[in-house]
């Protein structure tokens, strides 16, 4: 492991900009410990050493003529395999993109190269972000480092693995039902699903785009609320993007007290299918809140049941419609060119796909087709309005709301690959929140008897990123779980 | 329910080739997941309204030119280019 890794992001920033270590130095450093750890972990698609070195020479030059650097600069970044960084590949971990070059760079890329925040490589994922388990790459099996047996979470399986194996301070992800906060309760990081809109998604591969919002993993809530800074505003590039947030400081707020605040839990997501050692750390995390004198208290969202069926119907059929671009015509792989176009459209989408791309092209296909489209689409839109109302309606009572991430720590590699529905019923506390737009955040909160990492989930309303990072940094002051790294690393 | 022949027309409309075997397990699959799904169908929706237009609303950018992509870095991720456009296989049969 890093020896760095153990201050976490925002302090090795401060060291730099104080000239204690160069950006150098962290770069040999971090790609040294990406070398020996992994072979291992299988977090990354690629390297960018040259992109990497040309922007920490940057920030040396910066310090030596004596600037202040912008926020993060020098510390080291990776970046999910569907958000471009121009001149380099970006995969989507398909075979279907496997020589595609980003023309382009996206508007969360830009702002890092502005930061001077060094891209260090694309990490892993599910094909085209549709997995919990990035079982589903067509590259390579990227492991928790908790337990190289089990799998890291996904979609941003890579993203999470790096930062928990010390191999990177931050990275990107993209969270459409829980891509980023799942892997992160697995992987005993933290994850931060920011509020649809406050990200601009331009130069992000589309899956579902009523849903994807791309967001941060960090070892620490002070160095999410950090990339947080850098990452977020309006984007003209991205009609969706909020075009009227006021401008915050999201580490200004991070060390105020949360007495008095009112925390709902969810009773839907303590009940049935938690593992017992889950239920039991997210029950142990109500009374840490209570002891920082929060107000916990029970709430109900009836239609929460709803939510992983209205989720896999609109999701898919989003993904049917962004997907069909991959036709073999302006760019990926070609195939069956000599018969007819028909042809090539076939044989190209059949050959260059994934079988769990295929299979949702295939579900949203049929639930926008003909004769379904009200029963299932229809029906899924006004069962989305249903969980958003329950939101609000909780939120009218409550500042934040508190559940678990995933129901249970990180399972093996091939425990629920063969059964997609097992699967998907693994989203069930992180879907809500996508459908309902709002932002939620990951943390640690303790271990099972295995010490695989446990992952609490905080939810707020509409744009209140300051008051979740809040109590998500006063939780994490009081239990000491932060810049959690498996120790077994470290002896590799 | 869904049965072998809906699958060979969602297919035929997501333009993907299936093998037989393929063609039998998505039958399968697609028909558990849309059993997961069927438990909508007891929902009451006839007061539920959609307001998916959320309390921000989407501006539009102005109608001009503000970038510019390299005509060049585009082409290069084609499989088959000729003289600066993308080329397909014929999609009209002679005499028709």
């Amino acid at each position: 492991m890093n020896e760095q890794s153990q201050e976490g992001a925002l302090a090795l920033h401060q060291r730099i900009q104080a000239g204690e270590l160069s950006a150098l130095e962290v770069l040999d450093n971090t790609f040294a410990t990406i070398e020996k750890l992994d072979p291992q972990i299988e977090a990354f698609n690629c390297l960018t050493k040259d992109f990497a070195y040309k922007t920490a020479e940057e920030v040396d030059k910066a310090i030596k003529a004596g600037q202040r650097l912008p926020l993060l600069a020098g510390v080291p970044l990776a970046l999910k395999d569907n958000i471009h960084l121009k001149g380099v590949k970006t995969t989507c971990s398909s075979k279907i993109l496997e020589n595609y070059v980003a023309p382009f760079n996206a508007t969360v890329t830009n702002k890092l190269c502005e930061h001077m925040i060094p891209v260090v490589g694309k990490t892993n994922l599910d094909e085209f972000a549709m997995g919990s388990s990035t079982e589903n790459s067509a590259f390579r099996k990227t492991k928790n480092p908790w337990d190289l047996s089990r799998v890291p979470g996904g979609s941003s399986g890579g993203s999470a693995a790096a930062v928990a194996s010390g191999q990177t301070f931050i990275s990107l992800g993209s969270d459409t039902g829980g891509s980023v906060r799942q892997p992160a309760a697995l992987c005993g990081t933290v994850g931060l699903k920011p509020t649809y809109g406050l990200v601009s998604r331009y130069g992000l591969v589309a899956f579902a785009s009523s849903l994807d919002q791309i967001s941060p993993f960090a070892s620490n809530v002070q160095d999410i609320a950090a990339v947080l800074q850098v990452i977020s505003g309006a984007d003209p590039l991205d009609s969706t993007s909020l075009q009227n947030v006021p401008p915050m400081d999201y580490l200004a707020s991070l060390d105020k007290p949360i007495e008095g605040l009112k925390v709902g839990y969810i009773t839907e997501l303590l009940e049935a299918g938690l593992q017992p050692d889950t239920k039991a750390a997210i029950e142990s995390a109500m009374k840490t809140f209570e002891s920082l004198g929060a107000k916990v208290e029970p709430v109900s969202l009836p239609n929460l049941r709803y939510a992983i069926a209205s989720y896999y119907i609109i999701a898919t059929a989003e993904a049917s419609s962004n997907l069909a671009r991959y036709d073999g015509v302006r760019y990926g792989s070609r195939l069956n060119a000599d018969k007819d176009i028909l042809q090539m459209y076939l044989s190209t989408r059949a050959q260059g796909f994934g079988d769990e791309v295929k299979r949702r092209i295939m579900l949203g296909t049929f639930s926008l087709s003909s004769g379904y489209y009200e029963a299932y689409y229809g029906k899924a839109q006004k069962v989305r309005q249903l969980i958003t109302n329950d939101f609000k309606n909780a939120f009218n009572q409550f500042d934040l709301l508190l559940g678990p991430t995933s129901p249970t720590t990180a399972f093996k590699i091939g425990e629920k690959s063969s059964d997609p529905v097992e699967m998907y019923l693994s989203d069930i506390a992180t879907i809500p929140v996508n459908l309902a737009g709002i932002p939620a955040i990951s943390i640690p909160c303790g271990f099972d008897q295995q010490h695989l990492p446990i992952g609490l989930q905080l939810i707020g309303p509409h744009l209140s990123e300051a008051v979740l990072l809040q109590a998500a940094s006063a939780f994490e002051s009081k239990t000491s779980l932060k810049n959690l790294h498996p120790q077994t690393l470290a002896s590799v | 329910m869904i049965t072998e022949e809906t699958v060979l027309h969602v297919a035929k409309l997501a333009r993907l080739e299936l093998t037989p075997e393929e063609t039998h397990r998505y039958a399968q699959e697609l028909s558990k997941i849309l059993h997961l799904v069927d438990e909508l169908a007891d929902l009451d929706l006839s007061s539920s309204t959609l307001e998916l237009v959320p309390e921000h609303p989407t501006l539009f950018r102005e109608d001009k030119q503000t970038w510019n992509f390299d005509r060049q870095d585009l082409l290069s991720n084609t499989p088959e280019e000729e003289n600066g456009f993308f080329r397909v296989p014929k999609i009209l049969d002679e005499g028709n």
